[in-house]
């Protein structure tokens, strides 16, 4: 890994990082706010008054009772597909792509440091930028319910829920560094890199209209990654993240070795 | 220390490079020519690691240029034919950032630095993207030589330079040279290899048609001077040495020679009163007309 190199990628890109930080935060502390111990109440009479179809498309569909539960049913069903989708896309893109298009890459490659080195840099900026962006909405989950409801709030359940999203935007935002590090142009890179996470999107949105359409959800990454499943103690949270792990692991080797290997755009 | 052995890269149509074979030895100043697009920088960029031949294989100090290009990185200093720089970074913050990837933050190599934006008088303060080409090319060259490299590798260095610039830059070579760099500059003017090379390779259309001594190469080339004598001069002494001329006036005239005869002509010049003498500066294109038109000869 090369520090300058990581030092730039930070200066380049925590402005897009604090954005999502911010709009995250905000969205989770309002989502905590809106909490009514005495039953969900107010908000589920506002839901009731939507379609039924269109709440269980945004997975709204089984809100529990508990502060964790509401939570996860809340921001863990469908916001945490969205808002990390859209950063995934735009950092995947900046971080290798845009430089090999705008030819500035040679720059890099022009001192002693191997391509693997600057890539796994490249690679692993996107990764800890996603832990940065999860510690944080753990830390501010934490604390506003803490605020507002002391004691309320399962923090091992908290955690384990935030860690195997961060894994699985992680997986997401990896592929997208992968068509980054693939392709030389910008417009192929957006369009597999933004592509297939929204198809997984739409797929696993489309998965929760009905019966008829829920195998499609076995298409889509994002429905490893289920907040009540994980809430109600269905899924097994070691297996979701050593598999989002080992995907995730896959798809960086995948993008440092086709990186490697390619011939650069003049 | 340069070393290139049949290598081939092929684009689509009849373009690429193919087959090239050239070496640069330790010390020597090596000159690329041919005209645009003919795979200069198809090579360069295969000797810099960006790209790698399809066939054949390129070595910079016995390392491989593609696998070892990091190692290789450490003693090379590259101007590339453009640079694309980073978005919104400063100059001084680029240079900064430029020797930070290259590992070293150390006094000695701030003062060369420091001397390298004195000399080409770069614009240091603002961003890169406000820069003109020609202070984009200058910021090329001090970060292509300000590590003090072995090996320095130029792709068309003088472009977008002012001639004051180029002189200066030409100088620069000349010390480099003398302190036993190697260098390989690939150009289409040919009053950068004249100066500074000792050897050179002509490239037309990706194959190394010429490899010479730069004394034959200017030797075989043909000049012409344009010279206002102050009277009617002598025409048949030009003649009788075998001199070409084209006469514009009475006292105008374009005088062709080779290379190799300049003294001849300059002793016959000498019993005339010569009030202008100028030497049309040849370009490329008519000393490749010359050996392309060998070729054909003895095809």
């Amino acid at each position: 890994m090369s520090i300058p190199l990581l030092l730039k990628d930070i200066k380049n890109n925590v402005m897009l990082l604090l954005v999502f930080i911010v709009l995250m935060s905000i969205y989770l502390a309002v989502i905590i706010f809106m909490y009514n111990p005495d039953g969900a109440g107010a908000l589920l009479d506002m839901l009731s008054l939507l379609p039924a179809t269109f709440v269980s498309i945004l997975g709204l569909s089984a809100i529990d009772s508990g502060l964790t539960g509401f939570i996860a049913g809340l921001f863990y069903g469908f916001l945490i597909y969205l808002f990390p989708m859209v950063y995934c896309i735009i950092l995947g893109n900046r971080l290798v792509a845009k430089w090999v298009y705008d030819g500035s890459f040679g720059c890099l490659l022009a001192t002693p440091n191997s391509r693997i080195k600057i890539i796994v840099t490249q690679g692993l900026y996107m990764v800890l930028s996603i832990f940065v962006l999860f510690a944080v909405l753990f830390l501010v989950g934490v604390g506003v319910s803490g605020y507002f409801f002391p004691g309320m709030l399962d923090t091992t359940l908290f955690m384990k829920l935030n860690l195997s999203a961060c894994l699985m935007t992680v997986t997401i935002g990896l592929i997208c560094f992968f068509f980054s590090c693939l392709f030389n142009n910008t417009k192929l890179s957006l369009t597999f890199g933004a592509g297939i996470p929204i198809l997984f999107f739409s797929l696993t949105m489309l998965s929760g209209l009905s019966e008829q359409t829920s195998f499609l959800g076995k298409f889509s990454l994002y429905t490893v990654f289920n907040s009540m499943a994980i809430i109600n103690g269905e899924t097994s949270v070691v297996m979701v993240c050593s598999g989002f792990l080992i995907i995730s692991l896959l798809l960086l080797a995948a993008g440092v070795g086709v990186f490697s290997i390619k011939r650069l755009p003049v | 220390m340069i070393e290139t052995r049949d290598i081939t890269l092929k684009y689509s149509g009849s373009k690429g490079i193919f087959d090239l074979n050239f070496n640069v030895a330790k010390g020597e100043t090596f000159g690329y020519i041919g005209p645009k697009n003919a795979g200069k920088t198809s090579t360069i960029r295969v000797l810099m690691g960006l790209s790698h031949p399809g066939k054949g294989s390129a070595t910079i100090n016995g390392l491989n240029c593609f696998r070892k290009a990091a190692a290789i990185q450490k003693i090379v200093g590259y101007v590339p034919e453009e640079t694309a720089f980073f978005d919104g970074m400063r100059v001084k913050e680029y240079l900064n950032f430029i020797t930070h990837m290259r590992g070293a933050v150390g006094s000695k190599k701030t003062q060369l630095r420091d001397s390298l934006i004195e000399r080409f008088e770069l614009e240091t303060r603002g961003r890169i993207e406000y820069l003109s080409k020609d202070m984009k090319q200058k910021l090329a060259i001090v970060t292509a030589f300000m590590h003090d490299p072995e090996i320095l590798v130029l792709d068309e260095p003088t472009n977008g330079l002012d001639p004051l610039m180029q002189s200066r830059f030409l100088d620069l070579i000349i010390e480099e040279k003398r302190r036993g760099k190697t260098i390989l500059m690939a150009t289409q003017m040919f009053e950068n290899v004249e100066r500074t090379c000792d050897r050179v390779g002509i490239l037309k259309e990706g194959h190394l048609v010429e490899q010479d001594d730069i004394i034959q190469v200017k030797s075989a080339e043909i000049k012409s001077y344009f010279v206002r004598f102050e009277a009617h001069p002598n025409l048949e002494q030009l003649k009788k040495f075998g001199f070409g001329f084209k006469q514009f006036s009475d006292k105008d005239y374009e005088i062709y020679c080779q290379g190799d005869r300049i003294d001849v002509l300059v002793k016959v010049l000498s019993h005339e009163k010569v009030l202008v003498f100028n030497s049309n500066t040849q370009t490329l294109e008519e000393i490749f007309h010359k050996y392309y038109s060998q070729e054909e000869e003895t095809a």
